[in-house]
């Protein structure tokens, strides 16, 4: 009975901390899922929004004020500041949507955000990923006027090196900086995490940036080339009575590289070649023309 | 000048053209009909096979995507090699294709080397002709059956990922990284062995027998389907032919048939690759011919013959040189 007691002490402390701290682990994530050809050789990759935490409590009924996704298209060598266009947010099965479609090969940013407000505290919360869609229309498609921004507000946010990866990763190594209201972060904390491989913790230098290499996945390994997996990085950062959480989605491929093993391939062809010609030399009578 | 000298002068100028073209920002397309392979980085046009298999520019798409600008981005490969070989047909694989370069090359050195070449009987080489046309089939059911999912998308590009020309050519830049076992997966594993022992055993092969790879090559297969239209076809004269069997003989891929007509003009066979040897050691004046749109650009001749393969010898019987 006593352990009864306990195990019910100890629901009601869990439940009463949920409670009083309702969102303290959560954050907002963007998920891709996969790219659709369109008729007109334009792509579409349609992005899920989720709250709550990555690995093992996805929210499924969920609700932040003033939730807005935009995206920027980001020029090559175009360093100036750039336009933002929000977008509809679908939701279907349970599931917010957003939808990118692209004609042509560009470089997207995504932006989703949206606030909670509990006990005088408001919490921010912001999620980016960014991708390059390579669409193959021969022109663009008449679209519906979207709502223009020159920059949207998000005060804590990650940058990621090099952000327009072609064909992103596991093993190749990015460089992470945080930033809030456009200074860097030394020595903060950013956490990692990954579908597959374990929940990683790591801080940035003085400079306000840390490398990271994405580790191999057996897993991801067994799917097919085109295959993928996301790695969330979230940062926080709380100021007098606001909470700002930020994540970025990675998206990786598995390593094209480094299962290659040169020397097991250059001794199997030495192994081959002698064999070969070896049976070369028993058929054959002679070598003379 | 004798028209193999010229011969290896285009296939020495178009392979440094096609492997370090890349270097000088040449870029001719993805839809060349020879071996250009595309895992050498420095290439300037990439072999057609690749495009053709490709889930970007070929048949590996979903059947619903054929009806749209997808399907028509395959056609438009496809009509791209379709002009190429319609122009050179067969003159692609004996004069511009690098990885026939490359088995030209081996050839000469065995030559210079004094030995022989290994001969297949006609029974064993005419059962290996079917092989190509396999191969070309599996090229177009493959890429389908991983484009609609019914298999795993590492098979993509499957004749790319064992060809031998993938380890072998790359040598050339200085890059040994296929010549590697990938063990991220079963497959992956299974694939690159294969590509590996394939490129160890034609690598051999080839240093033994003339042009073995071309008995095998898809491209060589896919062109042979469009010889009757191309514009340049080999004629032969069959009234004027004394039978001496001599283009059967100098053939770097055994055809017998050239020698063998008594009826057809046209005599380009399937695995012919218009080295135009057999015009040269043909010895009876316009007998055999190579023309471009009906107009003779090369024909046999006793004057020709007599110059590059007779060796006169004074008061004794002339010898054949070649």
């Amino acid at each position: 009975m006593n352990f009864l007691n306990f195990i019910l002490f100890i629901l009601f402390l869990w439940t009463s901390v949920l409670y009083a701290f309702p969102h303290d682990n959560h954050y907002l994530w963007i998920e891709f899922e996969e790219g659709e050809k369109e008729r007109d050789g334009a792509i579409t990759l349609p992005l899920q929004i989720h709250f709550g935490r990555f690995t093992d409590q996805r929210q499924k009924h969920w609700r932040l004020d003033s939730l807005r996704a935009y995206y920027a298209l980001v020029e090559r060598n175009v360093e100036e500041e750039r336009n933002f266009y929000e977008l509809p947010i679908e939701r279907h099965n349970g599931i917010l949507r957003i939808k990118i479609s692209s004609w042509k090969s560009n470089r997207f940013m995504v932006f989703v955000r949206g606030v909670s407000i509990h006990n005088g505290i408001a919490n921010y919360y912001c999620a980016k990923t960014s991708f390059v869609l390579f669409g193959q229309a021969p022109f663009e498609k008449k679209k519906e006027e979207m709502t223009r921004y020159h920059s949207i507000d998000r005060k804590l946010e990650l940058h990621i090196t090099p952000e327009f990866n072609y064909w992103p990763q596991t093993g190749n190594p990015v460089i992470i900086s945080a930033a809030f209201n456009g200074k860097y972060l030394p020595e903060k904390i950013l956490q990692i995490y990954d579908e597959n491989t374990t929940f990683q913790k790591l801080k940035t230098s003085r400079a306000g940036n840390v490398t990271y290499i994405p580790p191999h996945d057996k897993k991801l390994n067994r799917k097919g080339i085109n295959s993928f997996k996301h790695n969330i990085i979230v940062v926080r950062e709380s100021k007098k009575n606001t909470r700002h959480v930020f994540s970025y989605t990675l998206l990786l491929h598995r390593s094209r590289f480094a299962q290659k093993h040169t020397i097991t391939g250059l001794v199997l062809f030495g192994v081959i070649f002698v064999l070969v010609f070896s049976v070369v030399l028993l058929k054959r009578k002679s070598f003379a023309l | 000048m004798k028209i193999s000298r010229l011969r290896s002068y285009v296939q020495f100028f178009s392979f440094f053209i096609l492997i370090y073209g890349g270097y000088i920002g040449l870029k001719l397309g993805h839809f060349l009909p020879c071996f250009s392979c595309p895992y050498v980085s420095s290439c300037s046009g990439h072999c057609y096979l690749m495009a053709f298999q490709s889930p970007f520019l070929g048949l590996e798409l979903n059947i619903r995507h054929f009806m749209s600008i997808w399907g028509l981005r395959v056609l438009k490969m496809f009509f791209g090699f379709l002009v190429l070989t319609l122009i050179l047909s067969k003159a692609w694989c004996g004069w511009i294709c690098p990885f026939g370069t490359l088995q030209d090359w081996i050839i000469y050195l065995r030559k210079k080397l004094a030995i022989r070449e290994s001969q297949f009987s006609w029974k064993f080489r005419d059962s290996l002709k079917p092989i190509k046309y396999i191969l070309l089939i599996l090229l177009i059911v493959l890429p389908l059956l991983i484009g609609n999912g019914f298999l795993h998308k590492d098979f993509t590009l499957p004749f790319c990922q064992i060809c031998p020309a993938k380890p072998l050519m790359p040598l050339f830049e200085g890059n040994i990284s296929n010549i590697a076992v990938d063990i991220t997966n079963p497959i992956t594993m299974i694939m690159t062995m294969t590509s590996v022992v394939l490129a160890a055993s034609f690598f051999v092969g080839l240093f033994f027998k003339d042009r073995l790879f071309c008995i095998f090559c898809p491209t060589l297969a896919l062109i042979s389907l469009f010889q009757k239209i191309g514009l340049l076809q080999l004629k032969k004269n069959v009234n004027s032919c004394r039978g001496c069997g001599n283009c059967q003989r100098i053939c770097p891929v055994d055809i017998r048939q050239v020698h063998l007509e008594r009826e057809k003009e046209n005599v380009l066979n399937q695995d012919c690759m218009l080295c135009l040897q057999c015009i040269e050691s043909c010895p009876h004046d316009k007998t055999l011919a190579i023309k471009l749109l009906h107009k003779n650009l090369f024909s046999s001749s006793q004057k020709y013959f007599t110059k590059h393969y007779v060796k006169v010898n004074k008061g004794h019987e002339n010898t054949i040189i070649e």
